[in-house]
């Protein structure tokens, strides 16, 4: 057929109109992720995720991460790392906000290639981009938005194979699906449902090993990333990681496909419904009950007009809920978010169902009135726009506060005040391994105070010992080592390091967890010393005196250093209590509406210091430390409240006062 | 439509079929025992780890007591009551645990049966049941078994 110019120039104008458009979308779609991302992002270390600190902390370094090992997601945070915006790990929470805004994309464009609809694959894909769990993990340092991004692509590559067959894209998802494995491990799972779909689109592939031999190939190469492990298996620092370093081929095992075997089909068959109950939860908390219901058309009408896809994408979907319902881990939501994406695309897939129905109802009614039948079909158009943008909108508004991590500085306000508080040459204890990165953080970034002995930051395998420490040096803890702990974690001081008999005096305080409420890791730094304070005294004498009663306590009187402080700085607290019931009090600290810690009265000395000192028995409690104040905190002035905290509501992580009192104006400043 | 189409498709609706299915059946039997109610249904969601539940995405050592086991977490020699803290002597070193009226007390001698928390005197051995307050950071007790200690010559 020969093209004259005219035709030649139309069509190139309608390809690049559609090419633009399609680019402009995209380009939206990612903007409007990133800029909601980086607005809601956490600035620096957090204990969001058990793993983040450590995850951002071997980026830097080049190492080895915990179980599998992920080197695809190391090498990536390195480039990260490079970026010149905040710190070390703030750059490693950009990665996460980068990675999870381009697998919005991405899955924007598988579903523009599922339903051949571009504004509601936009609107769909921003519905999923602001669900509750996704956006929680596109905040923080952790593997899961990167790999949301791997295996949209992943997908993506074989859609787009199957729709021109050109095998590049199957090379290319061969490659992609290999590197895959460095971003979890997981995704190992889905390979019946790829090989499936390959032999469904064109089983005659089979008969071109070239083809097949070049994708498996190019799926191996990928997977060489884990020779990473037994390279780099010198530098771990967790204990149980460490023996288990990949240095031979049964420890390779143990690290990558034998990870975690206590977790996996944790479940007996009587418990697995519950599961699954859990499991519909976590998916009506992020596609709401609407997108559960169009899902299920979604799968209905997938099967019986795009079967082969429909293959693809329900065994995948099954084989990894099947897998996760039986995980037994305590963040289980981060999980299910693959699972949550492919439910998404049945989701966008019913939708097309519905809005196809409609619009051939629509042609039938306005029969042959071309100009009735365009404006139902506008109005149609405008209104399923209309509905997406209030559900997106609907997702924004009701996930925001919950994933708004932006004030979250608990962990560098307090570390900074930390190496601040230390005298030269002491030793600082706290947990290990993977837990301990908020500490090591500090001393392999950026080796802070040099002088200042870290026991617990050991690697290959070694056990924390006293090397570097001096006889006679202050001993500070950030971690309580329980003295009546039968059993203790390998992540524990080693019971060497410390004096069983020794007082574990609270010096300073961070702030507890902000985002989440008062129930995270506490943020607490303990003087080790011989002889206790005195915690309870016969006449207190405070400065200013309250005596205000909350609850099971009476507040006497405090003690306070200064009145103003600058945002990041420290406020010297000391309180006067009297008990007035026997039982467990909780108190804390906020200015204004801003919480600032939470406590056991007495930090959890209270009931030895009663047992070994024998107090008199209407004595005054006397607390006296050092509170951090968040460096988030605009300038202004704020009241210091203290009172006592609502027991069940902080194991809730909701903490609230039953009752408190405003001690003083507190000026915050520069 | 070919065979091979009609088979898919077959095996396509079983599939979904059965996934309904389950998902209802999964659904009747949670409200069927606890009723329509969304208690114990986010293990927990994004906004935090409860401190208390924080467990290390590590494995467990072998050794590590699991959920619901009644081993007794702590033996020794009681060497000092007062009020509602025990001081035990452990091969550990010395322990505090806090017992309420709630804390069961079993005699070990000739026999088991019911004691009191007046059976636990010091210089008796104990064995100790019961939970962790992270926030106390102490031992609860649920249970005391009193067992006699073996007689020096």
């Amino acid at each position: 057929m020969k093209l004259s110019s005219s035709n030649i120039a139309k069509r190139m104008r309608s390809f690049l109109s559609r090419r633009w458009l399609d680019a402009l979308i995209s380009l939206v779609v990612f903007a409007v992720s990133l800029v909601v991302y980086n607005a809601t992002l956490t600035p620096s270390l957090s204990y969001r995720s058990p793993d983040g600190n450590e995850l951002a902390t071997v980026c830097y370094q080049l190492g080895l991460a915990h179980m599998t090992g992920y080197p695809l997601y190391t090498w990536l945070g390195k480039l990260f790392t490079y970026f010149p915006v905040g710190d070390i790990a703030h750059r490693v929470n950009l990665m996460s906000a980068v990675m999870a805004a381009g697998a919005v994309v991405l899955l924007c464009l598988i579903l523009r290639q599922l339903t051949g609809r571009k504004l509601v694959s936009a609107l769909v894909a921003l519905f999923f981009a602001f669900s509750l769990t996704f956006w929680s993990q596109a905040v923080i340092a952790e593997v899961y938005a990167p790999n949301m991004f791997m295996l949209a692509l992943c997908v993506l590559l074989l859609l787009r194979w199957a729709r021109t067959r050109r095998r590049g894209y199957l090379f290319a998802f061969g490659l992609a699906y290999g590197l895959s494995m460095g971003t979890h491990l997981s995704n190992l799972g889905f390979a019946p449902a790829y090989v499936l779909f390959i032999l469904l689109e064109d089983w005659r592939i089979l008969k071109r090993p070239g083809e097949l031999l070049g994708t498996i190939g190019l799926f191996v190469l990928g997977c060489l990333q884990f020779l990473w492990l037994p390279y780099k298996a010198s530098m771990l620092v967790d204990l149980p990681m460490a023996r288990n370093a990949p240095i031979t081929l049964e420890r390779f095992y143990t690290y990558t496909l034998g990870a975690f075997p206590q977790m996996k089909f944790a479940f007996p068959l009587v418990a697995i419904p519950g599961r699954i109950v859990i499991y519909i939860e976590l998916l009506r908390q992020n596609l709401r009950i609407p997108g559960m219901l169009l899902g299920i058309i979604g799968m209905w009408g997938m099967l019986f007009k795009d079967t082969e896809k429909f293959y693809l994408l329900v065994l995948m979907y099954l084989v990894h809920v099947f897998f996760f319902i039986q995980y037994r881990v305590f963040d289980l939501d981060v999980f299910f978010i693959p699972a949550h994406m492919l439910f998404l695309l049945f989701m966008g897939y019913g939708l097309h169902c519905i809005l196809e129905l409609v619009e051939k109802l629509t042609a039938r009614i306005g029969g042959d009135e071309a100009t009735i039948s365009k404006l139902l079909h506008v109005g149609l158009a405008i209104g399923a726009t209309f509905i997406l943008v209030v559900g997106v909108v609907w997702q924004l508004r009701a996930n925001y506060a919950r994933n708004d991590r932006s004030q979250d500085v608990a962990i560098n306000d307090f570390y900074e005040n930390v190496f601040e508080l230390l005298p030269e040459d002491s030793v600082l204890l706290g947990k290990g391994g993977v837990f301990g990165y908020d500490m090591f953080y500090y001393r392999y970034v950026y080796d802070v105070r040099p002088d200042v002995v870290m026991p617990m930051a050991v690697s290959g395998g070694r056990l924390p010992g006293r090397a570097g420490w001096e006889e006679g040096a202050a001993v500070f803890s950030t971690e309580w080592s329980d003295l009546n702990k039968a059993k203790r974690t390998p992540w524990s001081v080693p019971r060497e390091l410390i004096d069983h008999e020794t007082w574990y005096v609270p010096r300073l305080v961070g702030q507890n967890g902000i985002g989440a409420g008062f129930g995270q890791r506490r943020l607490v730094l303990y003087e080790l010393q011989e002889e206790p304070r005195e915690l309870i005294v016969r006449r207190a004498e405070p400065e200013h005196e309250v005596h205000h009663r909350l609850g099971a306590v009476e507040l006497v009187g405090y003690d306070l250093g200064d009145d103003s402080v600058a945002g990041g700085g420290c406020l010297e607290l000391t309180l006067y209590w009297r008990v007035l019931r026997q039982q467990r009090i909780l108190v804390g600290a906020a200015l204004d509406d801003v919480p600032l810690e939470v406590h056991d009265l007495g930090f959890g000395n209270l009931p030895r210091y009663v047992a070994e000192t024998s107090p008199p028995r209407s004595g005054t409690v006397v607390e006296e430390y050092s509170v951090v104040v968040p460096s988030s905190l605009e300038s202004a002035v704020y009241e210091l409240r203290v009172g006592v905290v609502d027991l069940r509501r902080q194991a809730r992580g909701e903490p609230e006062f039953i009752e408190s009192v405003v001690l003083t104006g507190i000026e915050l400043g520069e | 439509m070919s065979v091979g189409r009609k088979w898919l498709l077959g095996v396509g609706i079983g599939l979904l079929g059965t996934m309904l299915l389950i998902a209802s059946f999964s659904l009747g039997v949670f409200v069927g025992e606890r009723g329509l109610t969304r208690e114990k249904l986010q293990p927990v969601g994004p906004g935090g780890v409860p401190a208390a539940q924080q467990q290390p995405a590590q494995p467990v050592p072998p050794d590590k007591p699991q959920e619901g086991n009644q081993v007794p977490v702590l033996k020794g020699i009681v060497r000092r009551l007062s009020r509602d803290l025990i001081t035990i002597e452990t091969k550990d070193g010395t322990k505090l645990v806090q017992v309420s009226s709630d804390t069961a007390v079993r005699l070990a001698e000739n026999g088991e049966r019911e004691g009191s928390l007046d059976d636990v005197k010091p210089g008796v051995g104990v064995a100790v049941i019961g939970r962790m307050d992270p926030d106390a950071r102490m031992l609860r007790a649920d249970t005391i078994v009193v067992f006699p200690l073996p007689q020096r010559k």
